[in-house]
């Protein structure tokens, strides 16, 4: 019977070996026919290789088919458990964002610490494709809401307020005069749609500039 | 062979049995309060159930009808943990070869009998203890105890819910014991009750009501987010093994009781081998 196991466990568990491909970021905009997501692929071809980040989007009308169109991109399995950032565009914020904070929620590759902010005065792929490093924009956001400058809300944390009372706050990013990644305010939602923007001043925060 | 089950072993299996709820038991702000509730009624069903049993063990009709019995809590069981490991590890495997695999691994553990099975459950029902507590230490500064919710409306229904999970396996276990250990089985019954209660208690106040209600695992969903610094971020792993050890436990003690009526000393059975 110990004999059989060996077998049994080689032939259940060889599949765990699949090539794989991590994603640091996801943005997501509006189009005239739907959505476009484009995710931030991290690319290392060997180990003295710098991460460097690939780009890849996909057009569609719901976040399943968004997803499915950038795996058919790719050879491999698109690998969602390091995604730490979505970025979405203001017009994205405009409709409600609770179907997309409930699939995200239930979906077991994403990870409820993801981080989602919305993007001022343009498209939320240009933000995410404005720095050459990988997890820049993660890495910017945890500093604000560890000192406080931009609201510290996770995905689980969006979704339970967003649920309590629709009223949510999330942090706000836009490109500077350099192009640069910058913290841009808050974003208030009201009925879980986007319903204004607050700047530091007005929330009593520390100014950005 | 004389089986010897020391009351510390008999408390440790028992604990197993609420432990393994951990991983499926879907959380709202009524799940603490009954957890506690129906752990505490599953000790004092199965107290009774282990003073009994080693009067039922004279007769062979209760211990086929017993053996029959075990087979809903242990199918399961193994269907259960088999989906949890598809739909979070192995999403490509199939689904039979999942239940064949840990049925292949519960069988051979309970081929080593009872006794073994509740000796190894010492230790694993520490490591599992040690392992929840340092997660819902981990996440402690994240909880928001404005989440917490008072006992309400949905309280019985849950308690119903855990009581159908947890009480069938509880009471089989309970009336095969080999020795009257009514005291052990309600201590480890109790003890896997409150960490049960407890760490949905931290997945509430961690994750909110609203939040918990709409994961499929949130339990194992709150433990991901416990961290040590960037560089141990998907505690969620760490978490999980301890309690699917816990659930093969469960599913090798309930083997044990499934083959019991085929055995001739108490729950070792020699696969493919007669018995020395």
């Amino acid at each position: 019977m110990r004999r059989l196991l060996i077998p049994l466990l080689l032939a259940l568990l060889c599949g765990c070996a699949r090539e794989v491909s991590p994603v640091s970021a996801l943005a997501l905009d509006r189009t005239e026919s739907g959505y476009r997501m484009t995710a931030e692929v991290v690319r290392q071809d060997s180990m003295d290789d710098p991460a460097a980040p690939a780009y890849l989007s996909a057009t569609g009308r719901d976040l399943p088919e968004l997803i499915r169109g950038i795996e058919n991109l790719l050879p491999g399995e698109l690998y969602l458990s390091h995604a730490q950032v979505l970025l979405i565009s203001e017009e994205v914020a405009q409709d409600s964002i609770l179907a997309l904070a409930d699939y995200l929620c239930r979906d077991p590759d994403v990870r409820l610490s993801l981080r989602v902010a919305v993007v001022r005065d343009g498209a939320a792929d240009a933000l995410m494709r404005a720095d050459d490093e990988v997890f820049a924009l993660s890495e910017m956001l945890d500093r604000a809401a560890d000192a406080g400058t931009l609201p510290d809300m996770p995905l689980y944390r969006a979704a339970e307020v967003l649920h309590a009372d629709g009223t949510a706050i999330l942090p706000a990013l836009r490109l500077d005069e350099f192009g640069q990644t910058a913290p841009a305010g808050t974003a208030v939602f009201a009925n879980a749609r986007l319903s204004c923007f607050l700047d530091g001043g007005e929330i009593g925060g520390r100014a950005y500039a | 062979m004389h089986e010897r089950l020391f009351p510390r072993w008999g408390a440790a299996l028992f604990a197993l049995l609420p432990l393994s709820e951990i991983l499926y038991l879907p959380v709202d702000g009524q799940t603490m309060y009954a957890a506690a509730l129906a752990g505490l009624l599953c000790a004092l069903l199965c107290a009774a159930g282990a003073r009994i049993a080693p009067t039922l063990r004279g007769y062979r009709v209760p211990g086929w009808i017993l053996a029959l019995f075990t087979l809903w809590p242990l199918t399961r069981s193994l269907a259960r943990m088999a989906l949890f490991l598809q739909r979070t590890a192995f999403p490509s495997r199939p689904l039979w070869g999942l239940v064949l695999l840990l049925t292949v691994c519960s069988l051979l553990a309970a081929s080593s009998g009872l006794n073994r099975c509740a000796m190894w459950a010492l230790p694993v029902a520490w490591v599992a203890g040690g392992i929840l507590l340092l997660s819902g230490i981990l996440t402690l500064r994240d909880l928001q105890p404005t989440h917490w919710q008072p006992p309400g409306g949905t309280l019985a229904a849950q308690t119903r819910d855990i009581l159908s999970t947890l009480l069938p396996a509880a009471l089989t276990l309970s009336l095969a014991l080999p020795a009257r250990l009514s005291g052990a089985a309600a201590r480890g019954l109790a003890a896997g009750s409150a960490l049960l209660a407890l760490i949905s208690l931290r997945a509430v106040l961690l994750l909110g009501p609203h939040t918990a209600a709409l994961l499929p695992y949130p339990n194992f969903s709150a433990a991901g987010l416990a961290a040590i610094g960037d560089f141990a971020r998907h505690g969620e792993v760490f978490f999980a093994v301890p309690l699917l050890l816990c659930e093969l436990g469960r599913t090798a003690a309930l083997c044990c009781v499934l083959l019991l009526p085929m055995t001739s000393s108490y729950g070792v059975f020699h696969l493919w081998k007669k018995d020395a």
